[in-house]
Formats: C-alpha cells, sequence, structure tokens
C-alpha cells in the first residue's frame, strides 16, 4: 500500500472571526492522500475547495479534528518543517513583475537555503532543473511582466516544484489560460507525478481535464461534504452530474 | 448795519477765546510724537487726526482714526468734519472714535501697563485670557469685577464681544487666521489697531502711552508721564556715552539660544539691539541693518558667540547645569563659563507670562538701567536687577 | 551580471564618501581645506598657536569637530535609517506609495511634541515663546513616546487583522487621527509657539550633539542588522504572505519584527531631526531602479547607501553658505529628489511595477 503523505481525520475547516463567531465551510471531513497519485479536486464554486486546499497546506488553521502530514500533525510542524513537505500553485496571477523568472524559481529554495538567503551550486542546480522539467528553459531570464499568462503559470510550478516537495496542491491552476496552455499544465501535472513521486492534489473546473490525469477524485458539494471516487467509476460520474445539476442527457467525458 | 459791528466783532473774539481754552483742554492736547514712527497726530479744530502706518511685512498698514471728544462745549458734527476731509459717506479706512472711551477691550496685554499707568483701568471691559496677565492688581480686578475673557485670533468669541457694545476693539495687526478685523468688522465692532510692538526704537515703543493716553482722555498726563521716562532714558544714555568716551570697554553680547540646528537672533536693527548699543555694549550683530529677527545658521553664531562676554538667553526657564545638560557645546561660550548668562524672567509668573514683555516696552529706563548694571556695574551700583536675572 | 553590480556598488561607496566630505567640509562659515585636514588629523595638544590666532582656531576647531562632523554623521544615519524603514514598509505592505510615515508613527511623534511646544507650561506670554528648561531633551522625549504609543497600539491591531492592507489602513488612519489633533492644536496656540513648532516641522540634521548620536547610532546599526537577517525573509515576501507562508516564512513573527524595525527607526530618527520626508519613500524606488532588481540581498545595501547619500546632499544644499539662514530641509529633500525618482521610474519603462 502506498504511504499516505496527507491524512485528514475528521476535520472541520473554516475562518474563525475575532473570539467569537466561527464560519464552518465543511464538517468532519477525512480524507487520505497517497505518494505519486493525482488527485482531481472538483465541486461546484463556493462549496469549499479553497478552503480545504488551504487548511492541508497550513494557510488556514483547521477547526477541529487532526491533520498528519507524512507522520507528525500539521500544527507541531514549524512553517519551514512544513514547507519542505507541501508547495502550493495559488489562483489569480502573481505581482512580482520586476522579478526575473530565475529569482521567483529560486524564492522556492527558502526552505532549504541558508540564513543569507544565497544559493548553493546545489540551489542553483534545482533551479535549472525545475525550468526544464516544465519546458520553459526559454524563460528562465525573462522578467515576469515580459511572461504570458501560461508561461507565468508555469513558471509558478517550477518555483513550487523548487522546494522539493513531497506534495503539491494547487488551486485552479489553469482557471486563466487558454485550451492548449491548460492541456500541457495538466500534462505537467501528470508527469511530474509519475517521475518525482509527488502526489498532487489540483482543484479545477476543466472536468473533462482533471478526469483525464486524475488517478483519484475528490468530489465536493454545496453543504462541504467530501466524495471520494474514480474518474471512471460510472457511479460516481452520477454523483458528480448530480451535485453539479448536469441532465442525464448532456454529453461529456461523465458517462 | 453799521451798529451791528462792534458787537459781532466781540463775539467773534469770544468765541475764539472760548476755542482757545477749549484747545488747551484735556482733549485737544498738542500731542506730538518724536520717537515712534507707527502713529502720528494731527490737530485739528474740534477733532484729532490719529494716523496710524504700520510697517507689516514689506507692506505699509494705514489707518486712520478721527477722534472726536465726547462732550466738548464745541464738538462739530460727524457731517461736517467729513465735509472738511472731503469724505463721502463710504469714507476709506477713516473710523470716528469718540474719546474718552468708555468701554474699551484692549486683546494683547503690553495694552494693558499704559491703562494702569494713566489710572483708566476701569474701562477695561473684557481681555483675551487671564492667564495671559502678570500684574496681580489687573489680575485680581478682572476677577473681582467678572470681566469677561474673550479669547483672540481664531478662538476669539465675537458673540461676547457683541453683548459689550457698545465697545472698542483694541488689537494688534495680524494676517491670516489671527486677524479679527473682519470678524468684528462683520459685527460691526469698531477695532483700533495698535502697533506698539512693531517699533524697533525703545522710547518709541514706550511713547505709545501717548497713544492711549489720546484715547482715554488722558493726553496730558500720557505726555508728563512719557516725558519723564525719555528723560530717565536719556540721562542714562548719556552716561554710558561718556563712560565710553573716557575708555571703557563694551562687552560683547550675544542673545537667544540655538534651537533645531538654527539660532535665532535680532537683527542689528531692532528693539533689543538699540537698547545693548544705548547700554554700551557691543552687539555682535550691530551691523546688521535688518530690524527683524535673523535665522542664521547655529555654526555661524556659534563662532561668534564664542566671544561675547555677555549672553542674553531670552528663552525661557532654566539653569546653567540644564543648558549644559542639553547641549554641551554652550559650556564652551566664554560667557557661560564667566558666568555671565542672563535671562529675563526674573518677573515671570507660574503661567508663563513675562513683565518683560508686558510691562517693559512701558519702561524701557529700567531695562536700560537693568543692561547698564550688567555691561558697566560701576555706572550703577546701586541699581538691583528688575527684569533680568543671572543663570544659576 | 554580477560585475556590473559590483561596480555600481563600488561608484555608490565612493559618492557617499565623498558627499560625507563635502558635507564636512562646505557649511555657513567659510573655513580653508587645509585648516579643515589640520583639525581632523593633529590632536590639539601638540600645536603651538598663540593669542588671537589661538581663539580663532580653536573656534573653527569646534565647529569642524562639534558641529559640522556630528551634522555630517547624523545625516548618513538618518539617511540610512529612514531608506531602510522605507523599504521594509514597502516589501511588507507591497505598495510602492508605503514610506516609514505610513503607519501613522511619524504622526504619533508629531503629536507627542506638539503636545510639547504648543502646550507645556501654561500660556504663552509676550513675543518669544516662554519655553520651560530642558526643552529640547523634552521634545525628544515626546517624540519618541509618541511614536512608541502608536507602534504598541499597531502592533497589538496587527497580531489580530488578518489582511497586511487592512493594517495599512488603519495605520493611515492613526496618521489622520493623530494630524488632526495636531491642527487642533495649532488652532488654539499663540502664534509665536506656532513657530517654534513649525520650525520643527521643517526639519533638520543640525540639531544633533554627539551625546545625541551615541543615542542614534546603536539604535540604527541594531535595526540595520536586523534588516540583514531579513533579508531573506523579505525576498520571499515579494510574492505575498500567503506565498511567503507556504515557502516557509514565520509570517506573523516577521511582520512584528518588521513593523519594530521600521517604527524604531522612524522614531528615532524623527526624534532627533524632526519629521523628515521623502527620503523613505523614494529612496528604496530609486535603489530598485539603479540595480534594476528586488532581490533584497542587493536592495537591501543598496538603499541604505543611496539613503545616506541622499540625505548627505540634502544637507550641503541646505546649508550653502550666502543664503542668510539655511533651507528647510524637508523643501530641499523633495526638490532634489522628485526629479530623480521620476526620472529612475521613466528610465525603467512606465507601467513597470516593483512591488
Amino acid at each position: 500500500m502506498d504511504t499516505s503523505v496527507i491524512k485528514a481525520l475528521c476535520i472541520d475547516t473554516g475562518y474563525r472571526h475575532g473570539f467569537r463567531s466561527t464560519k464552518r465551510i465543511s464538517e468532519c471531513l477525512s480524507a487520505n492522500l497517497f505518494t505519486g497519485e493525482v488527485v482531481g479536486l472538483i465541486g461546484p464554486n463556493g462549496c469549499g475547495k479553497s478552503t480545504l486546499l488551504r487548511s492541508l497546506c497550513g494557510l488556514q488553521p483547521i477547526l477541529k479534528g487532526a491533520l498528519y502530514v507524512g507522520e507528525k500533525e500539521i500544527a507541531h510542524m514549524s512553517p519551514i518543517q512544513l514547507a519542505r513537505k507541501i508547495s502550493v500553485v495559488l489562483t489569480g496571477r502573481v505581482h512580482a513583475g520586476h522579478l526575473k523568472a530565475e529569482t521567483l524559481v529560486s524564492l522556492g529554495r527558502y526552505p532549504h537555503t541558508k540564513l543569507s538567503g544565497g544559493l548553493s551550486s546545489r540551489d542553483r542546480e534545482v533551479v535549472d532543473r525545475v525550468f526544464s522539467a516544465v519546458g520553459a528553459e526559454a524563460l528562465q531570464y525573462r522578467t515576469v511582466d515580459e511572461l504570458s499568462d501560461g508561461e507565468l503559470q508555469k513558471v509558478m510550478v517550477a518555483r513550487a516544484l523548487a522546494q522539493e516537495p513531497r506534495i503539491m496542491l494547487l488551486d485552479e491552476p489553469t482557471a486563466f489560460l487558454d485550451v492548449t496552455r491548460k492541456v500541457e499544465l495538466m500534462e505537467l501535472l501528470r508527469n511530474i507525478s509519475r517521475t518525482q513521486g509527488t502526489a498532487v492534489v489540483v482543484s479545477s473546473h476543466d472536468l473533462d481535464l482533471l478526469m483525464r490525469i486524475s488517478d483519484r477524485l475528490w468530489l465536493m458539494d454545496e453543504k462541504g461534504a467530501l466524495h471520494k471516487g474514480e474518474p471512471r467509476d460510472a457511479e460516481f460520474a452520477r454523483l458528480i452530474r448530480s451535485v453539479f445539476h448536469i441532465p442525464a442527457h448532456y454529453s461529456s467525458s461523465i458517462s | 448795519m453799521k451798529s451791528h459791528l462792534p458787537s459781532i466783532w466781540i463775539k467773534t473774539i469770544g468765541i475764539s477765546l472760548l476755542l482757545l481754552w477749549a484747545g488747551s483742554g484735556q482733549y485737544l492736547s498738542a500731542l506730538s510724537v518724536q520717537y515712534a514712527e507707527g502713529f502720528s497726530i494731527e490737530e485739528r479744530r474740534g477733532y484729532t487726526l490719529l494716523h496710524i502706518h504700520l510697517p507689516v511685512s514689506g507692506r505699509e498698514v494705514s489707518s486712520t482714526y478721527v477722534v472726536v471728544p465726547r462732550d466738548s462745549e464745541k464738538s462739530i458734527s460727524e457731517k461736517q468734519i467729513r465735509e472738511t476731509l472731503s469724505l463721502d459717506s463710504t469714507g476709506p479706512k477713516v473710523q470716528f472714535i469718540k474719546t474718552p472711551v468708555k468701554k474699551l477691550i484692549p486683546l494683547s496685554t503690553t495694552f494693558l501697563p499704559p491703562l494702569e499707568l494713566l489710572d483708566v483701568e476701569h474701562v477695561v471691559s473684557g481681555i483675551d485670557k487671564l492667564d495671559l496677565i502678570y500684574s496681580e492688581k489687573l489680575r485680581t480686578t478682572v476677577v473681582e469685577q467678572n470681566i469677561p475673557q474673550v479669547g483672540n485670533g481664531p478662538s476669539l468669541d465675537v458673540e461676547k464681544v457683541v453683548h459689550l457694545k457698545p465697545v472698542v476693539v483694541m488689537a494688534n495687526y495680524t494676517q491670516g487666521e489671527w486677524n479679527v478685523i473682519p470678524k468684528l468688522k462683520k459685527a460691526s465692532i469698531p477695532v483700533i489697531l495698535n502697533g506698539d510692538y512693531l517699533e524697533s526704537d525703545p522710547l518709541g515703543r514706550a511713547e505709545w502711552i501717548k497713544f492711549i493716553g489720546l484715547l482715554c482722555g488722558r493726553a496730558a498726563e500720557a505726555e508728563k508721564q512719557f516725558n519723564d521716562i525719555a528723560e530717565d532714558y536719556t540721562y542714562l544714555k548719556e552716561k554710558v556715552a561718556s563712560a565710553l568716551s573716557r575708555d571703557a570697554v563694551p562687552p560683547k553680547v550675544v542673545m537667544n539660544r540655538p534651537m533645531n540646528g538654527r539660532w535665532v537672533v535680532p537683527g542689528g536693527k531692532g528693539y533689543m539691539a538699540q537698547f545693548i548699543k544705548d547700554a554700551g555694549g557691543e552687539y555682535l550683530w550691530a551691523q546688521d541693518s535688518h530690524s527683524r529677527s535673523l535665522v542664521l545658521d547655529v555654526e555661524e553664531v556659534f563662532l561668534k558667540a564664542l566671544r561675547a562676554d555677555f549672553w542674553l538667553h531670552q528663552y525661557g526657564r532654566t539653569s546653567l547645569e540644564d543648558l549644559a545638560g542639553e547641549d554641551q557645546r554652550l559650556g564652551k561660550l566664554k560667557a557661560f563659563q564667566e558666568g555671565n548668562v542672563v535671562n529675563n524672567d526674573a518677573r515671570m509668573n507660574e503661567a508663563g507670562s513675562n513683565d518683560f514683555y508686558e510691562s517693559g516696552p512701558y519702561r524701557p529706563d529700567v531695562i536700560l538701567a537693568d543692561l547698564i548694571s550688567l555691561f558697566h556695574p560701576s555706572l550703577l551700583p546701586a541699581h538691583s536687577l528688575y527684569y533680568y536675572r543671572y543663570l544659576q | 551580471m554580477r560585475r556590473a553590480v559590483v561596480v555600481r556598488f563600488a561608484l555608490l561607496l565612493l559618492v557617499t564618501l565623498f558627499l560625507f566630505a563635502l558635507d564636512v567640509f562646505k557649511g555657513s562659515v567659510a573655513i580653508p581645506l587645509d585648516r579643515i585636514f589640520e583639525i581632523l588629523t593633529v590632536p590639539l595638544e601638540g600645536l603651538q598657536k598663540s593669542g588671537e590666532l589661538a581663539t580663532a582656531y580653536s573656534g573653527e576647531r569646534d565647529i569642524i569637530l562639534l558641529f559640522r562632523l556630528p551634522r555630517a554623521v547624523t545625516s548618513l544615519l538618518a539617511g540610512m535609517g529612514l531608506a531602510l524603514s522605507g523599504l521594509f514598509m514597502q516589501t511588507l505592505f507591497r505598495n510602492p506609495l508605503a514610506g516609514p510615515s505610513v503607519l501613522g508613527i511619524n504622526a504619533g511623534a508629531n503629536l507627542g511634541v506638539a503636545l510639547v511646544i504648543l502646550i507645556w507650561g501654561g500660556a504663552a506670554g509676550g513675543f518669544v515663546a516662554a519655553l520651560p528648561f530642558g526643552m529640547k531633551a523634552l521634545v525628544t522625549a515626546a517624540s519618541v513616546l509618541g511614536a512608541g504609543g502608536v507602534l504598541v497600539v499597531i502592533l497589538l491591531v496587527s497580531r489580530f487583522i488578518g489582511s497586511v492592507t487592512l493594517l495599512l489602513l488603519v495605520g493611515l488612519m492613526f496618521g489622520y487621527l493623530a494630524n488632526s489633533l495636531v491642527t487642533l492644536l495649532i488652532h488654539f496656540s499663540a502664534a509665536s509657539r506656532v513657530q517654534s513648532y513649525l520650525q520643527w516641522t521643517f526639519g533638520t540634521f543640525g540639531a544633533t550633539t554627539w551625546d545625541d548620536i551615541h543615542i542614534m547610532l546603536p539604535v540604527v546599526l541594531a535595526a540595520v542588522v536586523l534588516g540583514m537577517f531579513l533579508i531573506k525573509s523579505l525576498n520571499a515576501l515579494l510574492l505575498g504572505e500567503e506565498y511567503a507562508r507556504s515557502m516557509g516564512v514565520a509570517v506573523m513573527r516577521i511582520r512584528m519584527t518588521v513593523i519594530t524595525a521600521g517604527a524604531l527607526l522612524a522614531g528615532v530618527v524623527t526624534a532627533f531631526c524632526g519629521p523628515v520626508t521623502f527620503v523613505g519613500v523614494a529612496v528604496p524606488h530609486i535603489a530598485r531602479g539603479v540595480f534594476r532588481t528586488a532581490d533584497h540581498r542587493i536592495v537591501v545595501p543598496a538603499t541604505l547607501l543611496l539613503g545616506g547619500a541622499i540625505a548627505l546632499i540634502a544637507d550641503i544644499v541646505s546649508h550653502l553658505p550666502g543664503q542668510g539662514g539655511i533651507l528647510p530641509l524637508n523643501s530641499v529633500t523633495a526638490l532634489l529628489g522628485v526629479p530623480v525618482v521620476v526620472w529612475v521610474l521613466m528610465r525603467n519603462r512606465a507601467g513597470r511595477s516593483y512591488i
């Protein structure tokens, strides 16, 4: 059995406002993420996918339950320890117009570099490697504001890779891309997972693409509950259709 | 016709004599202004013209007041005066004031001492703030008689002033927020400008007692008091002059203190510079031709101040220890090391009001005596410092 | 690539040293160059000067050692401190308009000083402000307390506010509040005191003695060292607080540290020099423009050097002889600095943001 790199045991996700009011998005979610697998996270807008992803990587504290990354509980891990295990790619275009692509990617070495922030030869080697891994060698010395959305997302993935994580979480990374770039990015993610054994959780509204590259799917419904299944499972497909209110006669890869 | 002529002559002579007699009375006095440059007096038959011309930041602000005695035997009507002066009903900047003024609101504390000296404090119907006044006597009067505090500048309470009508307000000329004249004009309250603090000549400043005297019906008394002071002053001045001609050495004098990297010193033609000169001191900026203060770099002043024999600190309460503690460089000044640092706060109360700026302007003879006994003690052995004190 | 950077730094260092020397050589009092060298190199005891010459010499010696040198050192320290503080604020808040005054720290200092100058000692009498003893010490203390007070509140607030932009707004609001209180105080104060306060707001590097520098120097140095340690985290913050966290930055702790360091710098400089504007906001942009990078490993030292250099230039200009006085520092900084910033921004192509 593959080892689980993330284990969520009945966690509640949400926000705490001040000392009293809390907004609970999902209640008692349990899930496992295993090495080397690609999990697609799907669900209607506003159901709590982002919140889940943010909770899994520690950007947002969980309200209840236990969350393990590897053997340790996330609450007992320092930010650097966590950063060595998990890296993220968030939605939206980052505002760092002045940075060279290479500098941006090398920021991903943060959890590994020494105190001064200077890069060792190993660090530089990793940076070069991730640029080729995402197929963006040509972009290495360009500045961010010169990059198109698709190119920038590749660079952001490279940056996440530079952290040498065991897990990558991506929150709607293809949202602003055109079709070709979407496909490119998704295929890239699958490759990374296969070649490096990285566990990947990627959320997206591109159901077709996700089905194509994912090993498993996590479906979140409007109430924030999580249903797990496999892309080729007919039963699960029916569930997906009902959560998204897709009429039965609508033909797509969900069949 | 022929028989009436003699009686007409008699009447004319009689009336002329009457007028002459009235002319020698309190209201139409032969006031002359010798030292002050900010005001001048022009006697006319039945009324007096009081001209104010103040140099304010490069411009000249002028105002003329027609001073008409209230109950004189032969008072001329306003209409007649206007005709004489060829003014139309919307005369420019000419105000009519009836003397003696019955109710006055002096907005600056410097207007108070001459009122006291001339025994007309009873006209004071309002003041700026009680805290600003040094004079114990006046403070008591204000409290006992419940004289209202109307504020000044932006915090002037015009309503309170209106309540006190009919009243005349006496104010300094200012611009911007602190200018109360438009506000008072809107409320139809007459304002008299007083520019005493703009005089650079010590006697000129004191001469404004005549200004107050004219307005309050004490012109002759004012003339007399001023003459006494001027005499004393001149006497002292001449004593110093003759001492200097006999090889007395004028000590070098520096004034004020550094703040924020700058050192503001009075101009060479200013009030204090004049005092220092008359007292036989050598003001280090005597060559300067400004009457206003000079804002200089602390370096420049320090270099000169090193050689100064006397330091007139004049900047709030302090002690030698505190001065050195704040800026140890000041300890290098010769005047500091020889203990010749003086402050003008010998008469300053808890609230911070300083008599040097209240009664001082009207007693230049005392200030001069103070300075002389500092610079040339042998000339006035019996004098003890009044406004000044040595810093310990 | 590296070569260009090293060369630029070397040039910058030389320029700064030259400016420092110039600030010591030039001032309102003209002292010949050879005399200055003599003063700086030969100790007093070893000199034979007599009579008039001795007094003149000792006067000039005092000027150089007790006025010019402290002024130059203060300019350097203040420039460095303000520029670094500005850089901290700009990176933390990801806002190119941020500066040392953005958290309302300066406004707090202003309020403290205004309270002291405009209110203390009861009513103002006469035409010269009746300032009580120990004025300078009082003003300094008031400035520090004012800045410190606002800092404490901001730190408390920042613990509970998640978004850094919200914190910026809160700081700005504090600034408005403090400034309006100052205006109120001015409204009710005697003209002479307002004049005093106004003089303070002009800012100056010439009000400090060596004793003051004994306080200023360690604080600025400590903040600079702290800044060096923060470089790595500051770089990570370029992508925003979320990415920074995901890369291992202890965001809350770094936020507190940066705010504290930035506020300390702003507070100590304001306490001794008055509110010096413009330097904190402009210099980081110039540094980023000249070295064409946002990497803090280069930008932090560049900002320090440029800050010092610009402050020295402003000081030299405001003390040029033949002006009948000295120009207000804050006017000079903006007059000189604005064209430079605009030139730098234009040169690096319109539309390219540095934050």
